[in-house]
């Protein structure tokens, strides 16, 4: 058995010497990520304001997006590549189409969580049905909507690395390099890169998140004395 | 206050309705009950006087207007509500959860702090729970709290549906003293569903016993269903210890109180003895100067000839003169002397006998 | 329209044969379920273990977030110049190319769904049902073998099918590193700028999720105890 690894897996200073390059990566990730989990929250709320309005929408809704969520998304960016070309909407049909199924099921469930007795109670004293939903069931849903949220962002900015396949892909571009160089030392730093950064930021914006939810639930945060 | 005429709930796939044809008047400022077994309606026939639950036919006013004719979350805001579970708003501060009525109803800010300040003192919490969440208080002061809430906007009326269903038995028995302690203040005509018949004869001003389907069997004061239950269903359902609970609702204070054999303390011995010989009694009590009880003595081991002082045992069986006589009852059955003393605030004010007791069963 | 029409021909055009969709299907099937296999070994009985024992819970929770935030495609990239590091070193692995890294990868992403839904599941078993099985006599191996598991076995086939969709998914693109499988449609439409082979081969790939995910849907309705289903689903 001959000895070990002779260049180093990651070049520091490659990285350090590319510092600008990388932010810019960062910042396309970011805007893919942000488009996608913007689009799917606006789609998923007409989904489910849908559902709300007619309650047998739920079955068909949820299996269509349950659908497009078990299409993997590699297949969903090949197959609109001949319709809608090498382009951002591409890759955003694919991303949205991923994020629907949680985004509307942790609402519903959000929204069937709330205790029915806090229901009766408020329309019991006089809620109308629409004061009822916003000031009362949302508000009680939030932590299992922004659950929902943050799986979905979670698991678009792993996805949106393959959309460098497509030319995109911010971070995944640094992937998709390094596995074209891949026998180079240069090659396993871009990959290294690629797929690290995208780890820390998923967990960056995963802990945001949980930021938002505290501030946002101000009741759920003091602990029963 | 409240009228059902000829109400009827015939719920969509049911083969019978869940009340049918139920008439009742429920009188101003009273607390009435509505008690029966599973099934018998009883929380429907709540439900439809805020319509949470649509009547199917017939027609129920509250004050005089027909409750049909209005927007039924106009007609909530002016009825309190209070369910078992209480249903307090877990993402809303309790001063929040007070104020909810009033601020669907679009009072001013100071009017409301105002108002939460009253009713907080009102139901007997501490003020520095108002900041807190529903999930930091113990389950009698959320009870407490609901009630509060349901008082908010000073609604006229309130509807109770087994409010104290999910508290512990002793909890329950300290809030329903409250609550009657509260009703004497605000008399509210309050309509009270339970399964309980003990907690329906302690509240209720007024009793419905309902049977499956709704049917009214009995509607009067607790004192008259318990001592002529009008038919064979009002009678098992009121259970065996009809006599007893009835007892329950008399106070020891209406009854004519015997002496006893009792005598200050500093009395010869031989008067004590006489007054325990008048009385039949085998034991003497001993009563200090300002009336309060010394305790007891044996006559036996009262001196020959001398002055009585200090008595030789603690009097245990006394009852306060604002208990009932089933509790009069209680002390006199596990006792020695087979008498009841009976204290006004510590002051000695007579003796309760069993045939006493057993004199205003017969009545 | 041409494209379509294209597309339509496209399959019986390319069904048979060395590079065909039936090849191609079953190497497809092949490494998906030979992964989602071994790491079912790695990951199913340590979690089992430690949810009986009530141990690592944190480690399941950390699992299924890392799981999620690493990309399929970053981990197979990566797989690549380690696997060759590894066949550099151990002579009988001749090419650290194809197969291998693929394997790797797949390997890897589909250990979290597995190991966190076992353990959730375990762990899950009413605590009160456990005690009885305790009280009646039965051995901590027969409480874990014949209530726990039985008991979490949906939660456990769920994380079983998470993993193989992912893997599924993932296996395409294998292509990128010289295995073959479905994804050599896909790459090879996406560098030869083929849309008719890169869309059928994208349809053929989601035919495949699609099949995987009513395979588990059908198990978990008609496969598991009566009990079992009706009780938890």
């Amino acid at each position: 058995m001959t000895t070990v690894v002779a260049a180093p897996l990651i070049r520091w200073d490659w990285v350090f010497r590319n510092g600008d390059k990388i932010v810019e990566r960062i910042i396309e990730h970011l805007i893919l990520t942000g488009l996608a989990v913007g689009f799917g929250i606006a789609i998923a709320l007409v989904l489910t304001a849908i559902i709300l309005r007619w309650r047998g929408a739920y079955g068909p809704i949820t299996g269509i997006t349950g659908l497009m969520y078990s299409i993997p998304s590699v297949a969903l960016f090949a197959f609109f590549v001949p319709i809608t070309g090498i382009t951002i909407l591409t890759a955003e049909i694919a991303l949205v189409s991923y994020t629907l199924l949680i985004l509307i099921r942790n609402t519903i469930a959000g929204l069937d969580g709330v205790p029915n007795d806090v229901r009766e109670a408020a329309t019991g004293m006089g809620y109308t049905r629409r004061r009822l939903l916003f000031e009362i069931e949302l508000p009680l849903a939030l932590p299992v909507i922004i659950t929902g949220i943050r799986i979905a962002t979670v698991t678009v900015i792993g996805l949106v690395t393959i959309s460098s396949l497509i030319g995109l892909g911010g971070l995944g571009q640094f992937i998709l390099q390094g596995l074209t160089t891949f026998s180079s030392p240069i090659g396993t730093t871009k990959i290294f890169l690629g797929t690290g950064l995208s780890i820390v930021l998923a967990i960056v914006i995963d802990l945001g998140l949980v930021l938002v939810e505290r501030l946002v639930t101000p009741w759920a945060r003091r602990v029963a004395n | 206050m409240i009228t059902l005429t000829d109400v009827t709930k015939h719920y969509e796939g049911a083969t019978t309705p869940a009340v049918e044809n139920l008439s009742l008047t429920i009188e101003e400022g009273t607390i009435t009950v509505l008690v029966g077994p599973s099934g018998c309606g009883k929380t429907t026939t709540l439900k439809m006087i805020n319509r949470l639950i649509e009547p199917t036919s017939g027609d129920i006013t509250v004050g005089g207007n027909s409750v049909i004719d209005r927007p039924p979350h106009e007609l909530r805001r002016e009825i309190g509500y209070v369910i078992q579970h209480i249903g307090l708003f877990p993402h809303k501060t309790i001063r929040k959860n007070i104020a909810t009525v009033p601020h669907l109803l679009g009072w001013d800010a100071a009017r409301i702090a105002e108002r939460v300040d009253e009713l907080i003192e009102l139901v007997d919490l501490d003020e520095e729970m108002l900041d807190r969440y529903p999930h930091e208080l113990s389950g009698g002061q959320r009870q407490r709290v609901g009630v509060a809430r349901a008082l908010a906007a000073d609604p006229p009326v309130m509807l109770m549906d087994e409010p104290f269903g999910a508290v512990d038995p002793i909890v329950r028995g300290k809030l329903q003293d409250e609550l009657l302690d509260l009703q004497r203040r605000v008399k509210k005509t309050i309509v009270l569903v339970t399964h309980d018949v003990d907690e329906a004869v302690k509240l209720g001003d007024k009793v419905a016993i309902l049977n499956i389907g709704g049917v009214l069997e009995q509607y009067d004061s607790p004192e008259v269903i318990l001592g002529s239950p009008a038919n064979d269903f009002v009678r098992s359902f009121l259970g065996t210890d009809r006599g007893l609970k009835r007892l329950g609702l008399f106070p020891i204070e209406t009854l004519q109180l015997d002496t006893g054999p009792f005598v200050g303390v500093g009395a010869t011995t031989a008067v004590a003895r006489s007054v325990a010989q008048s009385h039949n009694s085998e034991w003497i009590g001993v009563l200090a100067e300002d009336d309060t009880l010394l305790g007891w003595s044996p006559v036996d081991s009262l001196a020959v000839d001398g002055v009585v002082t200090e008595a030789a045992e603690r009097f245990l069986s006394w009852v306060d003169c604002n208990d009932s006589l089933r509790d009069a009852l209680e002390v006199i059955i596990s006792s020695h002397t087979r008498i009841a003393a009976v204290l006004d605030g510590g002051t000695f004010k007579g003796i309760v006998t069993l045939d006493q007791i057993y004199a205003e069963i017969m009545t | 329209m041409e494209f379509v029409t294209d597309l339509i021909q496209w399959f019986p055009d390319n069904m048979w044969g060395d590079a065909g969709i039936i090849v191609r299907t079953i190497e497809h099937i092949q490494i998906s379920a030979f992964s989602v296999v071994v790491a079912a070994v790695f990951a199913i009985p340590p979690a089992m273990f430690l949810a009986h024992r009530r141990i690592g819970a944190f480690t399941a929770v950390t699992a299924v977030n890392i799981g999620r935030a690493i990309p399929s495609f970053g981990v197979l990239a990566l797989a690549l110049p380690i696997t060759i590091i590894i066949a550099r070193n151990v002579p009988f692995l001749s090419t650290g190319l194809g197969f291998f890294p693929t394997f790797v990868a797949l390997f890897v992403l589909a250990l979290p769904p597995m190991f966190a839904n076992t353990y959730t599941g375990i762990a899950g078993v009413d605590a009160d049902l456990v005690e009885a099985a305790r009280g009646m006599g039965l051995t901590s191996r027969q409480i874990l073998i014949r209530i726990e598991l039985p008991v979490a076995a949906p939660l456990i086939v769920e994380g079983i099918r998470l993993s193989t969709v992912q893997v599924i998914a993932t296996a395409t693109l294998g292509a990128l590193v010289a295995f073959d499988g479905l994804g050599r449609f896909v790459i090879n439409g996406f560098s030869g700028q083929d849309t008719t082979q890169l869309a059928g081969g994208a349809i053929l790939v989601g035919l495949l999720a699609i099949a995987a995910e009513l395979f588990f849907a059908a198990y978990l309705k008609w496969g598991l105890p009566r009990g079992i289903r009706d009780g938890v689903r």
